[in-house]
């Protein structure tokens, strides 16, 4: 029963992006957010796809998560994604993290990024 | 995954009634040495007493048994086990699905077997094990019921399933039965190849199959050399698997963009390499970056789509330049579910396995579900 808690999460969670979607609640939002840090790579990836959907209304979210550098990797790689060009000047700063795993989803973020040129 | 030694096994007649290690691999070599006694001695063959040695077989306490001349009326058998156990016994061998029989019907049958030694009792039992839950009680079935059974394309099939089963020794027992039976079937090529491949392996420069991650999965581990997933294939089923440090990665974005610039990336890693032709292993829209190198003009050998979201025609291979395409994916995937992907490919080239398991997108590349032996997913590539 423990090991299917993740399923009932993971419905939870796309119903929980629906509902953010339609009512913009930040607490809703902050709640996919949080769950970019699961250990379950199902979570993880259902919630970096609720916000990479969202577009540039997870941009405040995905800032702050930046600010307090919660889930770096995966953050950096959806602001990418979103494809909006004021966040480059953000993500270059991580392009150097002492983290390897931090610098490097920067650096791939940076490259998708130029792709909006 | 066969493991222990088995310094004791237990006699025949208690074996099918054992559902563990030891018993699966007496019954196995049971049934072998039933096929050896029906065949009986042959011109040009070593003789049966030499095949089967006396002390082995009192120590097994196998019971004597005469040959017989010509082949045996399978179809005959299988009604008569229908009969007698219900509509649980399928009226054919579906090769590679997971049929599966109670294990008290090949117990009864065994002890039919034992108490009435004959060609018609063995045929019932070598009929039943054809449907055995463990891959190799199966493929040790068709080897020995092969000469004498009136299907013996069927038991080709479950062969040839046998060659690429995750487990060496059934690969083994398969493949030299299938040598046996019929000695020009193609997949003795292919496996002579692959065996070829591995033992390539050794030296540095042979690699023919790579890993390629999904989205957001650029820091896991499991597809990086030493990861679990990646260690599996290496150890198991690809021993020509890329595993030096510079292997390919790409962002693992979820944009176009993203996956448009890892398609890229692949090719100009896969000319940088001199890796053209290489098989893909690709996870969730790794799968989706492969298929877009290939309309960008790389060459792919096998491309195997795990849980792969289907977006066509966005992505679809470009079948000029894929040998092979083989997806695995699980049941409702609640993370294709989110992407609003298809759950199925319905293309006539693309080789469509869909495992007996529910939502979980990252099944496909856990260890312990390649080797669960129902799931027969080596079989699948």
């Amino acid at each position: 029963m423990i090991a299917m808690m993740w399923v009932f999460r993971a419905i939870s969670l796309i119903v929980c992006a629906a509902v953010w979607r339609i009512t913009r609640l930040r607490v809703l939002g902050r709640l996919i957010v949080n769950s970019l840090g699961s250990r379950n790579e199902n979570l993880r990836t259902i919630a970096g796809i609720s916000l990479a959907r969202a577009g540039r209304m997870a941009e405040p979210l995905l800032e702050e998560a930046l600010r307090k550098s919660e889930n770096l990797p995966i953050v950096l790689t959806i602001l990418a994604d979103i494809g909006d060009k004021r966040a480059e000047s953000e993500i270059r700063r991580f392009s150097r993290h002492e983290d390897p795993q931090v610098a490097e989803a920067a650096k791939q973020a940076l490259r998708v990024l130029a792709m909006q040129r | 995954m066969l493991q222990g030694d088995v310094t004791k096994p237990p006699l025949v007649r208690d074996a099918f009634e054992q559902m563990d290690e030891a018993g699966f691999l007496t019954q196995a070599a049971y049934l072998l040495v039933l096929g050896s006694q029906l065949r009986g001695e042959a011109p040009g063959h070593a003789r049966l007493a030499e095949i089967l040695p006396e002390e082995d077989l009192s120590d097994l306490g196998v019971p004597p048994l005469s040959p017989v001349t010509g082949r045996i009326d399978s179809e005959r058998v299988r009604r008569s086990l229908a009969n007698r156990f219900g509509t649980s016994v399928a009226a054919t061998i579906p090769a590679g699905e997971d049929v599966t029989w109670r294990s008290e019907i090949f117990a009864e049958l065994a002890k039919d077997h034992f108490r009435d030694p004959t060609s018609a009792t063995a045929s019932n039992l070598m009929e039943a094990c054809l449907r055995h839950p463990h891959e190799l009680v199966s493929v040790a079935a068709a080897a020995a019921y092969h000469d004498r059974s009136s299907e013996p394309d069927e038991l080709t099939t479950i062969l040839e399933w046998g060659t690429r089963s995750v487990d060496l020794l059934i690969r083994q027992l398969a493949a030299t039965a299938l040598a046996q039976v019929t000695p020009d079937h193609t997949r003795l090529s292919d496996f002579t190849k692959s065996a070829g491949k591995a033992a390539g392996a050794t030296g540095a420069l042979s690699h023919t199959a790579m890993l390629v991650h999904g989205t957001w999965a650029l820091g896991a581990t499991w597809w990086q050399p030493n990861g679990d997933f990646h260690s599996y294939l290496l150890q198991n089923l690809r021993p020509d698997l890329y595993r030096n440090n510079d292997r390919f990665a790409w962002s693992g974005g979820y944009s176009a963009n993203a996956r448009s610039l890892g398609a890229d990336d692949l090719l100009s890693w896969v000319n940088s390499h001199n890796e053209q032709g290489l098989d893909l292993f690709t996870h969730s829209h790794g799968g989706g970056g492969a298929m877009q190198a290939s309309n960008k003009g790389m060459k792919i050998g096998e491309l195997v789509l795990l849980s792969c979201p289907v977006h066509v025609p966005k992505y679809q291979p470009d079948f000029n330049q894929v040998k092979k395409v083989v997806s695995i994916r699980v049941r409702l995937d609640l993370v294709i579910l989110a992407d609003r992907g298809g759950q199925r490919f319905n293309h006539p080239k693309i080789q469509e396995n869909v495992l007996p398991i529910w939502f979980d997108h990252s099944a496909t590349h856990k260890p312990d579900v390649w080797k669960n032996s129902t799931y027969k997913i080596p079989a699948m590539l």
